[in-house]
């Protein structure tokens, strides 16, 4: 009897710590590094144009994530490949190189979007996209790029699910990073 | 008695207990107690560092669990972190938007567990009531960097603070001061940190 109710009751808390919920994730914010990496640059300053999911991909992924019983969504829009361009307009601000008017712009589409939180000695998550660099209409350079993370995770979702939602939601800031930095976007976005 | 009966009294038993065990974890006499630890403490006023020319600068925030950036914590946080900077006479203004000279001041706040296994501490306080109390500190280190524009070299200053929550029948802690709930302790524990972390950055000659 006392297996049992220590069963009922770790079921209990368990129940009453996890819940089951939907959450919106939130924008990460810019970093350091990240900033002078963009200032540094040689282009000026960039537009920012449509971001959608791959039309070759589950459109599901486009809409949330799990993290164990919370369903992650994006914070802005209902859509992640809206909240990539989202994203890309933050970075590009805070460091002072967003123009709405320029004729230089990126744009893109969400291929991949995983978050993997159900083990109970590590979580892994991916984000991925196809870049592009549009000038006048004209697309300059196309381009693959993708950011992962695997971090340790535990059996108690205390611990596990808030950790699964900030590793994944760092992914985006990784992967704009990522882009506004290479050296061939850098190149072909430059005047 | 026959077995139906054994077994229906021992699922009414199983599920008084389970109320009796949900009721007492959300009341107050296991509810915690929270202490800011005294040590590092508000920056007087007479180590308050000042410099001829304030400039403006760029405010970058981000708080991070374990190192990966927590967006609500970092929202939760963040009126107090540019109130605190910007109470700063080392700054003639601050904001988020990029500010002419090219100044950014990078603040992060790393919060870790310092005690082994806190989830599971709490989780057995909360199965016995109560009555095995325990005490689980949360050490922050907050990370200050600075360049006063695009070329300038960076300056670092690293301060580090700890709350102690305490849950359940144990002794409060030492050498700390009691907040009157969670969102006190953490907002002063961000103010602490920041000004003491900003206000180190004055002591470095090339911070200008």
């Amino acid at each position: 009897m006392t297996r049992v109710f220590r069963g009922y009751a770790a079921t209990a808390l368990l129940l009453m710590m996890t819940g089951c919920a939907t959450v919106p994730m939130g924008t990460p914010s810019p970093t350091l590094e990240g900033l002078q990496a963009i200032r540094g640059a040689t282009y000026l300053a960039l537009a920012v144009g449509d971001f959608q999911v791959d039309p070759t991909a589950d459109p599901s992924i486009d809409r949330s994530v799990n993290a164990r019983s919370v369903r992650l969504v994006p914070p802005e829009s209902d859509s992640f490949s809206r909240h990539l361009r989202a994203c890309f307009r933050k970075q590009l601000e805070a460091a002072g190189k967003y123009s709405a008017a320029s004729a230089t712009a990126i744009d893109g589409w969400l291929t991949a979007n995983e978050l993997h939180a159900a083990g109970t000695s590590t979580g892994n998550g991916r984000v991925a996209a196809r870049i592009r660099v549009v000038r006048d209409g004209r697309v300059l350079l196309e381009k693959p790029f993708e950011a992962r993370a695997e971090w340790p995770a535990t059996f108690n979702g205390f611990e596990a699910i808030p950790a699964a939602m900030t590793e994944y939601t760092t992914l985006y800031r990784k992967l704009v990073e990522q882009v506004l930095a290479d050296p061939e976007i850098v190149r072909a976005a430059s005047p | 008695m026959k077995l139906s009966d054994y077994k229906r009294g021992l699922s009414r038993v199983m599920l008084r207990l389970c109320a009796v065990l949900l009721v007492a974890s959300t009341s107050a006499c296991i509810s915690p107690s929270f202490y800011v630890d005294r040590t590092l403490g508000d920056v007087p006023s007479s180590e308050v560092r000042k410099i001829a020319s304030a400039k403006p600068a760029q405010l970058l925030f981000d708080f991070q669990t374990k190192g990966a950036s927590n967006t609500r914590a970092t929202d939760f946080t963040k009126a107090t972190v540019l109130s605190t900077v910007q109470a700063s006479p080392l700054f003639s203004s601050v904001g988020t938007a990029p500010v002419p000279n090219g100044a950014i001041l990078s603040i992060t706040i790393n919060n870790v567990s310092l005690t082994d296994d806190a989830a599971s501490k709490g989780f057995m306080t909360g199965l016995t009531l109560g009555a095995a109390g325990s005490m689980v500190t949360d050490g922050y280190t907050c990370t200050v960097d600075y360049v006063s524009g695009p070329s300038a070299p960076k300056i670092r200053t690293t301060t580090k603070h700890a709350l102690h929550t305490v849950i359940g029948n144990t002794d409060a802690p030492q050498n700390a001061d009691k907040a009157a709930n969670a969102n006190e302790a953490v907002q002063m524990i961000v103010r602490q940190l920041v000004s003491r972390g900003v206000n180190d950055l004055a002591a470095n000659p090339a911070f200008r």
